[in-house]
């Protein structure tokens, strides 16, 4: 797996498998600006590149406890930018302990009606 | 043992040397102990097997000695038999032509058969000077058969000399006449007549052999007898000659008158068993062993002192010429093992083998008897007497050449076992100094490495070392030089190194001072734009008077920006009858979130004074203005937003940001979601069809919260979050006091919770209390 498909950063990491096309988030992601985003975004869009028309990219926020109101807004652009693309579908995979992703998640699909949201 | 212990442990040579000499001396002495313990097994078989087969080679010897023995007594006394058969055939033929040879009275005119008569006190007696001596006892002096029977008889002169001097055991050669006439002629001459004494008048067969006859004529009238015994001689049992002869046996050979089938006399022979005896006593064998000869009936015929001794046989001595013997019977005696003994050799027809006394760990002398029978002698009777030729050798003497074999055998044992250990303990030697000198040698190397390493440990790194090895400790001492020389290239030229890596440092250091000012310069600016970015932030927020206008409600605000301000909103706007309440939160940090907010207000402020009323169109017009905006000044920043108006106790919200809320008067929590009522402002250019109004109520004294995440996300150095529930547990210990006194206690909470952990976001929070 190569560097580019996996970053890590203070009390986080973000890694995308290209085989089964998910990426997940761990950890505790507290950056403080979209800009301080911007490597995420860029891993994010070139999953959502790699990933057929036909099939499915996942973004596995089971394990991430805290992404803050920059990270929310640099996932809903990431799916806004999806949308106008309108080519593979996404998938959201969240976890019903976690707060923040009980309020946030569902703007995702508000966003683009092919994301599935899953909560489990 | 310790200090042993640690002796050896201090020095590889000693631990190599302790295992090689504790390896070789627990093998050596396996080895020998094994040897050993062979040793005696061989040993102790030899002597085993010895001991069988000398015991039973002995035994055949005795066996044999003993019938060779018997043999040559029994020579002398069939010698003796055939002597008397001679002339007692003799006079068998004298007798058979009696009445010829008295009708040839020429014959007797010969001198040799002359018999010239005399009276000797009534009997009659031939002269001294005869061959023969005759003998015509008183009572039957007047007998004229008896001059008759005498006068034949005279014809045994021609071979008595003869036939006595044949056998030198003969004392007394003599023929007697028939029960009514027994008249005697006997050789040599020792006239009877004088020697018997007042025995001359006693009448032969009647006064001395009373039963004789009875017998002689049964065994001549019995066929049957004749043929079981062909021989007639019979034997009288031993007597010790009055005239000091010694022992002395008779044998008779009886004769008859074949016409009238009486008994017609017999020739007798005594017989001396001297020589017998002699024979007998001089039988030695082993040192103390000794030989006897008994009758059948058990009666010791000739045994030595010792035998009496031996057999606890009650005795009576017996002087026999120069040889003195015991007589006495085997049966008589009283102890049982002797009892036993004669029973065996007396109910034995022919020879064997008799362990007397022979008892396993018995301090008591056992014996090895080994006896033979003679072959049968015939009493008056015809009883048969087998006579017992007995040789008692003890044990001890018998076994003494297998002693001897053992003790040879144990000594050479012995000597062999002395022979390994000393080998054993040279080899030990030997071994123990092969040992020391092996460990030395190849410790030498180990020991020049120790001393090496010792060397460098002191920082002396010029070592030199020359190792014998080619092994591995060979290989070692060369990677040990290698190792060496580098740790001493790299001591050596350490001050050169420093050195490069000094100015190396030096201009890393330039380079970051110069990047330092730069830093300097760039937080000065930063720095501005915060305080810039927090001034706005707080410069537009309602004032305490503008919140407290508003009647119907106590409003108690609060807000704490960040370091770095995080874009927090609030609003209390009054315009005319109606009563706006906003909350907000830019996305991000910094100034622009800063100018994003200051955005919103004015945005919402505009509105609100444009004498719009309808909240959802005021969202909807708030976020087409903010996106441009946003889009424009290309930050991707977007914001959570609830507007509010109220009227009467009842407050209309839209816009999605945290949840309100709500402490009822009886203290029961309600909780307004507003994800549903809309959507981030400023993410997407229209957001009216996620716009959704929503109401709810107040009685006079219930309470409402609105607040930003920097509450709920606020953590402490746990990293723990503040949370919703620990502010709605405050907002329900204090829901009775009035707006101000709520708020403070749950911002003093928060505060409390943070503690000494960073603040990373603005802490905004307003208490509504419905008047």
């Amino acid at each position: 797996m190569s560097d580019n498909n996996l970053i890590e950063g203070e009390g986080y990491s973000v890694e995308h498998n290209p085989g089964t096309h998910v990426v997940s988030f761990n950890g505790t992601m507290r950056l403080k600006t979209s800009a301080d985003y911007a490597h995420i975004n860029t891993l994010l869009d070139r999953a959502y590149q790699e990933t057929g028309d036909d099939e499915k990219l996942t973004l596995d926020f089971r394990h991430l406890q805290f992404l803050n109101s920059s990270g929310i807004n640099t996932v809903s652009r990431f799916v806004i930018t999806s949308r106008k693309q309108n080519k593979a579908s996404l998938q959201v995979l969240g976890n019903q302990d976690i707060y923040w992703q009980q309020k946030s998640l569902t703007n995702l699909q508000r966003l683009w009606s092919n994301v599935t949201i899953d909560i489990q | 043992m310790k200090p042993i212990f640690n002796y050896f442990n201090a020095s590889f040579q000693r631990k190599l040397l302790a295992y090689n000499i504790l390896l070789v001396s627990v093998t050596t002495i396996i080895l020998f102990m094994f040897l050993i313990s062979s040793q005696q097994r061989l040993t102790d078989f030899a002597l085993d097997a010895n001991k069988t087969a000398l015991d039973q080679a002995i035994k055949e010897y005795l066996t044999q000695y003993t019938a060779e023995k018997a043999t040559s007594t029994w020579l002398q006394l069939e010698a003796a038999q055939d002597n008397l058969s001679v002339m007692g055939k003799m006079a068998q033929n004298i007798i058979d032509n009696k009445d010829e040879l008295l009708a040839n009275e020429a014959f007797y005119e010969i001198d040799l058969f002359k018999t010239d008569l005399r009276d000797v006190n009534g009997a009659l007696s031939g002269s001294p000077e005869d061959v023969s001596d005759t003998l015509i006892p008183p009572p039957i002096a007047d007998n004229p058969r008896a001059q008759e029977i005498l006068a034949i008889s005279s014809l045994l002169n021609l071979s008595m000399d003869g036939v006595f001097e044949a056998n030198e055991n003969n004392t007394f050669l003599y023929f007697v006449g028939d029960e009514d006439t027994p008249v005697t002629r006997a050789y040599p001459n020792i006239q009877l007549v004088d020697v018997l004494g007042d025995a001359v008048s006693l009448l032969f067969w009647q006064d001395f052999f009373p039963e004789n006859t009875a017998g002689w004529k049964q065994w001549y009238t019995d066929s049957n007898l004749q043929a079981e015994i062909p021989n007639p001689i019979t034997v009288e049992t031993p007597y010790v000659d009055a005239a000091g002869q010694g022992l002395i046996v008779t044998m008779f050979y009886p004769l008859w008158d074949t016409e009238t089938d009486q008994f017609a006399g017999a020739v007798g022979i005594d017989l001396t068993l001297n020589n017998i005896i002699e024979n007998v006593l001089s039988i030695q064998v082993g040192e103390t062993g000794f030989a006897f000869l008994m009758s059948g009936n058990g009666e010791i015929i000739a045994m030595p002192e010792r035998g009496f001794e031996i057999f606890d046989v009650g005795l009576e001595t017996v002087q026999l010429g120069n040889l003195s013997y015991l007589s006495g019977n085997l049966q008589a005696s009283e102890a049982p093992d002797v009892q036993d003994l004669a029973s065996f050799l007396l109910a034995e027809n022919s020879s064997g083998i008799y362990e007397f006394g022979v008892i396993e760990g018995s301090t008591q002398e056992g014996h090895v008897i080994s006896f033979a029978t003679l072959p049968a002698l015939s009493t008056a009777q015809y009883d048969q007497d087998s006579w017992r030729i007995v040789v008692v050798v003890p044990e001890a003497e018998i076994f003494s050449i297998l002693n001897q074999t053992s003790q040879s055998i144990s000594q050479q044992s012995n000597i062999a076992t002395v022979i390994s250990v000393v080998f054993m303990v040279a080899f030990l030697i030997i071994a123990a100094l092969a040992s020391l000198r092996f460990s030395n040698q190849i410790t030498t190397d180990v020991r020049t490495l120790a001393q090496a390493a010792e060397q460098v440990s002191h920082k002396n790194y010029d070592v030199e070392i020359e190792l014998n090895s080619v092994d591995e400790i060979g290989r070692f001492g060369q990677a040990f030089t290698q190792m060496t020389k580098e740790i001493q290239d790299y001591t050596t030229n350490l001050e050169g190194r420093v050195q490069e890596r000094t100015a190396d440092l030096q201009r890393a250091n330039e380079v970051i001072m110069a990047l330092n000012e730069r830093l300097k310069d760039e937080n000065v600016r930063l720095g501005a734009e915060l305080d810039v970015a927090r001034q706005l932030q707080m410069m537009v927020l309602p004032s305490d008077d503008e919140t407290q206008a508003v009647e119907p409600l106590d409003i108690a605000c609060y807000m704490q920006p960040a370091d770095e301000v995080g874009g927090d909103y609030y609003d209390v706007l009054q315009v005319g009858n109606s009563i706006f309440l906003g909350i907000g939160d830019v996305t991000g940090h910094g100034l622009s979130s800063g100018v994003i907010m200051l955005m919103v207000q004015t945005a919402l402020l505009t509105l609100s004074q444009s004498g719009e009323t309808d909240i959802s169109r005021m969202l909807t017009l708030l976020n087409q203005v903010l996106y441009q905006n946003i889009v424009r000044i290309r930050e991707e920043k977007n914001m959570t937003l609830s507007v509010i108006q109220y009227t009467d106790n009842t407050f209309q919200i839209v816009g999605q940001h945290e949840s309100v809320v709500i402490c009822r008067n009886s203290g029961e929590i309600e909780e307004i979601d507003t994800v549903n009522l809309g959507f981030p402002i400023g993410l997407i250019d229209d957001i009216e069809d996620f716009i959704l109004p929503e109401q709810f109520r107040l009685e006079i004294g219930e309470t409402a919260l609105l607040y930003t995440d920097g509450i709920t996300e606020a953590e402490n150095k746990e990293q723990e979050q503040y949370g919703l529930e620990r502010m709605t547990s405050v907002l329900q210990k204090h829901y009775k006091a009035d707006a101000n006194t709520i708020r403070n206690a749950i911002i003093e909470d928060v505060y409390d919770f943070i503690d000494a952990a960073e603040v990373f976001d603005d802490i905004t929070m307003m208490v509504i209390k419905q008047r």
